[in-house]
């Protein structure tokens, strides 16, 4: 048997080499098949170039011009002819994006990414978005049969780019991931508009919300939790009227929480950080007598980026801007009349019900006075790799049924009732003016987003556009009770926050609260200072080229370390600050990325998270206050008496002072941390571990113009109008082609940190574009 | 047979295999070269070594057959941050370590199963002598 030694040592050997670069970890494709010569990754050839197609078989005629930077010019003879295109250049460019987003909200990730996509198909499943959404889609076919024939043209589009495409052109994350593409089906551009609902909208800090409301006495709770935004610089100018918007009846208040009962309840994260900006400025305003709109998106970075930039021109439509692959509208952009840009409305449109249950069936829960049995539906999750799991949802009136440790509650995600947001951008593309600007804008509803507008006679409005929910009287962010059967209102379109033209001539939103009427729409209008940031700059008296817009979309001056040297001066000695500190001091608060002072103030606000934990600990509840609600403890109190004990403000702050200088000397001493403020990488989508392209040098915080923390500015827009027209310049954080193998996949990254945006070319005829590489031509 | 005869048959078994198999396919493949090249060519040691400069030499025909498609080689380093010549050594080097391994596995067994074979019938031989 010693003879075979050797033998069987190459046997185990090559056994486990076979079982390691066969293995299809988490969902993914194996070593071997990536590598092999003849179906690999090297066999993938780039989509061909400098070259003209023909696709016959268009419901309509178009040709697609696609220039240097990978953007189709899409001229269409007729709707069809422009939504088949629009169909065939996002599934071109971004068919495994759309796929992926689609299949996610339908709660069908884990068919292409295996367990892994259990956790979020459990949370979308339970909505049944996928059943809605071709309700939609049918509906329209009856309300809106112009849009229900494009919608079905875009996917005619899709199907007819996929089943033309040779093996050796697909996007290499079909090898990745080991699935071939499937049909698109018109109803999914209905799933992506949830997704982005979702994104934006969804909350879930409702019981952590509830755990302060009933421990905290509402002077602690106006102390360390206030609500204290009424001198902040609102979207509608304090010189507009407002109506308020009707309260619902007072609903029964919960309570949930005892005195010392502990909260385990591990809410979904959010980012708080999502969001935007957009101005926009009147005559008044600009050196040329035109007006300037701009826009700025703040989400999450992946690649490929969200956005596709596009130009379509048609009968009765012309227009550029940003679409969404799966969506073929343009969200933010022009047409020959109108600019619109948007920014997240961040309105409260989820709410959680307590439900009280039968102790001895928990199926049943009361309301409107008698024991009701909830409904139970069955779904599947068909898990690559693991087969298929059973996934049984309860629901009540409400909505779907969660159970935690020792709370059931009934979620209502008011978004998931309905999608009407697609048909409203359907119409703002054909817009002219500002009166079918708000027309089309009457029956929107989600994502809840604030639309700046302007257009070529220098008018300039802004709209807080969505379908917001009626809260009862008093409410103030926990749950709602739910013993009684719900009655759901929405505030009409007229009451909605809104202005024309105001007097100062000049309107913008950052996320901030629309209007100081006393009317709850939401908790989470948290950063008080880039809103003041852009109010500052847009106030100067001084007349605006487009150039200085892109200059104001770069600005990383943080009004925060106003409030950190107000700290400064109030908690401590100057004479005895070191050097770090007394830098606070004198500095201007520009987060240049490697600059000393940017570096020890980042330090800084990191502390600050920390020292609110411990504030939060001290009070026994979970959630800390947010920043400015810390900073604002720090700066207009000395001490909090709270159950007997005194919290005092100097101790805290003393304490942020020390863990701040240890932990920036920590960055000092271990020069390979390379901290910076700020740098960051961009994951894949699929979060693909070694594809993150590292961005560093940035500069900036999350309450600069330049966002750059847990958000970034993933695409930005500068249109001018005027009396030659509209003009505009535009910048994808990323590029335009979620290839990997392309050169669009990152083509405009370097452009994008310096903000030079490329000037869009807005054309009437194919024949007046330059630097095209690429023309397609499709028959009927 | 002649040498030569050898290695061209070889060569054009493992470029097959390559052009048309993957995965357990070219595992399997790769299994059934070796348990030919020990059945064909017996007592072969040092032939793995040739068969593993043709297997690189395959590969690396590969790569410059990949030239074509350089570009694509080069956005794909650009774009995930690696080298396009660590893309094409990465991929040389799994396939030639699967290929050789499988290979290697079946010759080697083959070979000593043969030597125990000779050694056991010279101690067969023996004792008839001294009896």
């Amino acid at each position: 048997m010693r003879r075979f030694a050797a033998p069987l040592v190459l046997l185990f050997i090559t056994a486990t080499w076979v079982v390691i670069t066969s293995w299809h970890y988490r969902g993914l494709n194996s070593v071997q098949q990536l590598a092999a010569y003849n179906k690999g990754i090297l066999s993938k050839k780039n989509l061909p170039r400098n070259r003209q197609l023909s696709v016959p078989g268009a419901p309509g005629e178009a040709n697609i011009s696609i220039d240097t930077l990978g953007i189709p010019h899409i001229f269409g003879k007729d709707e069809a002819g422009l939504a088949f295109a629009t169909g065939y250049m996002h599934a071109r460019d971004r068919y495994f994006q759309m796929e992926l987003l689609a299949y996610t909200v339908m709660g069908r990730l884990s068919e292409i990414i295996g367990k892994d996509g259990i956790y979020s198909d459990q949370n979308w499943k339970r909505f049944d978005l996928e059943e809605k959404a071709k309700i939609i889609m049918d509906s329209l076919a009856i309300s809106e049969p112009g849009l229900y024939h494009y919608l079905q043209a875009y996917q005619d589009g899709v199907n007819s780019y996929l089943n033309n495409e040779e093996e050796k052109f697909r996007d290499p994350m079909y090898l990745v991931w080991n699935y071939s593409p499937r049909p698109w089906k018109s109803y999914y551009s209905f799933l992506i508009q949830w997704y982005m609902s979702f994104e934006l909208t969804f909350y879930d800090d409702y019981i952590n919300r509830q755990e302060i409301l009933d421990k905290l006495p509402p002077s602690i709770r106006d102390l360390v939790y206030p609500d204290h935004k009424d001198n902040q610089p609102m979207i509608i100018p304090s010189t507009e009227q407002h109506q308020k918007p009707a309260d619902q009846p007072f609903t029964r208040q919960v309570k949930i929480f005892q005195p010392g009962q502990p909260n385990a309840y591990n809410a979904r994260p959010t980012n708080p950080d999502l969001g935007s900006n957009n101005w926009v400025i009147g005559k008044d305003h600009t050196a040329d007598a035109g007006s300037i709109l701009c826009n700025d998106l703040h989400l999450f970075l992946t690649t490929p980026n969200i956005f596709y930039e596009m130009q379509l021109k048609g009968p009765g439509i012309h227009v550029y801007g940003y679409s969404i692959p799966g969506v073929p509208v343009i969200l933010t952009g022009h047409n020959e009349n109108i600019a619109w840009g948007i920014t997240n409305g961040g309105w409260d449109v989820t709410e959680q019900y307590l439900l009280k249950t039968d102790p001895s069936n928990n199926n049943r829960y009361y309301l409107d006075g008698r024991w009701q049995t909830m409904t139970t539906k069955h779904f599947v999750l068909d898990v690559k790799g693991a087969g298929k799991i059973d996934y049984p949802v309860k629901y009540t009136v409400f909505g779907p049924v969660v159970q935690t440790t020792n709370i059931t509650y009934a979620l209502h995600w008011h978004p998931a009732q309905w999608s009407a947001g697609l048909q409203s951008f359907w119409k703002l593309m054909k817009a002219r003016d500002w009166n079918e600007f708000r027309q089309a804008l009457r029956n929107y509803d989600y994502p809840s987003q604030n639309f700046a507008f302007t257009d070529t006679k220098g008018n300039i409005g802004m709209i807080c556009a969505g379908k917001m929910p009626v809260k009862p009287v008093g409410y103030n962010g926990g749950l709602l009770d739910g013993t009684q059967s719900p009655d759901w209102k929405y505030c009409s379109f007229d009451s909605l926050p809104q202005s024309y033209n105001p007097a100062r001539n000049y309107l913008f939103s950052a996320n901030q609260q629309p209007v100081a009427n006393g009317y709850y729409s939401s908790r989470w209008f948290s950063d008080l200072y880039r809103p003041k940031r852009i109010d500052t700059l847009l106030s100067q008296a001084r007349k605006f080229q487009a150039s200085d817009m892109q200059q104001m979309q770069l600005d990383i001056t943080d009004l925060s370390v106003r409030d950190l040297q107000l700290l400064i001066k109030k908690h401590s000695d100057k004479n005895r600050l070191s050097a770090n500190w007394r830098s606070m001091l004198e500095w201007d608060g520009k987060l240049v990325a490697q600059q000393r002072e940017a570096v020890f103030y980042k330090t800084f606000r990191y502390a600050a998270g920390e020292s609110s934990k411990e504030i939060a600990a001290m009070l026994g509840v979970q959630a800390p206050p947010s920043f400015d609600q810390f900073i604002h403890l720090l700066l207009t109190h000395d001490s909090v008496v709270y159950n007997g004990k005194v919290i005092v403000i100097k101790d805290i702050f003393q304490k942020l002072v020390t863990r701040c200088d240890s932990l920036y000397q920590m960055n000092i001493d271990n020069p390979s941390l390379n901290v910076q403020a700020y740098a960051f990488s961009i994951p894949q989508m699929t979060f693909l571990p070694t594809l993150d392209i590292q961005v560093d040098d940035i500069g900036g915080s999350d309450n600069t113009i330049n966002v750059n923390y847990g958000a970034h500015s993933v695409v930005r827009t500068v249109i001018e109008t005027g009396k030659d027209g509209i003009h505009s310049w535009m910048v994808n954080a990323i590029g335009q082609t979620g290839r990997l193998n392309e050169k669009g996949y990152s083509q405009q990254l370097s452009a994008w940190k310096r903000n030079a945006l490329h000037k869009t070319q807005f054309v009437g005829r194919p024949e007046e574009l330059k630097a095209v590489s690429t023309t397609i031509i499709f028959k009927k | 047979m002649h040498r030569l005869f050898r290695y061209v048959t070889v060569t054009v078994l493992l470029v097959l295999i390559q052009i048309f198999l993957n995965g357990y396919l070219l595992v399997a493949g790769a299994v059934m070269l070796g348990i030919l090249i020990a059945v064909i060519f017996p007592g072969q040691n040092n032939f793995l070594f040739h068969v593993l400069v043709i297997e690189l030499l395959i590969g690396i025909c590969w790569a410059i057959f990949a030239v074509e498609n350089t570009a694509q080689l080069d956005n794909l380093a650009v774009n995930t941050g690696q080298t396009t010549l660590g893309w094409i050594v990465s991929i040389i080097l799994v396939n030639t370590i699967t290929i050789f391994l499988c290979l290697a596995t079946p010759v080697f067994f083959a070979t000593r199963m043969r030597k125990d074979y000779k050694e056991t019938a010279e101690r067969k031989k023996n004792i008839n002598l001294i009896n």
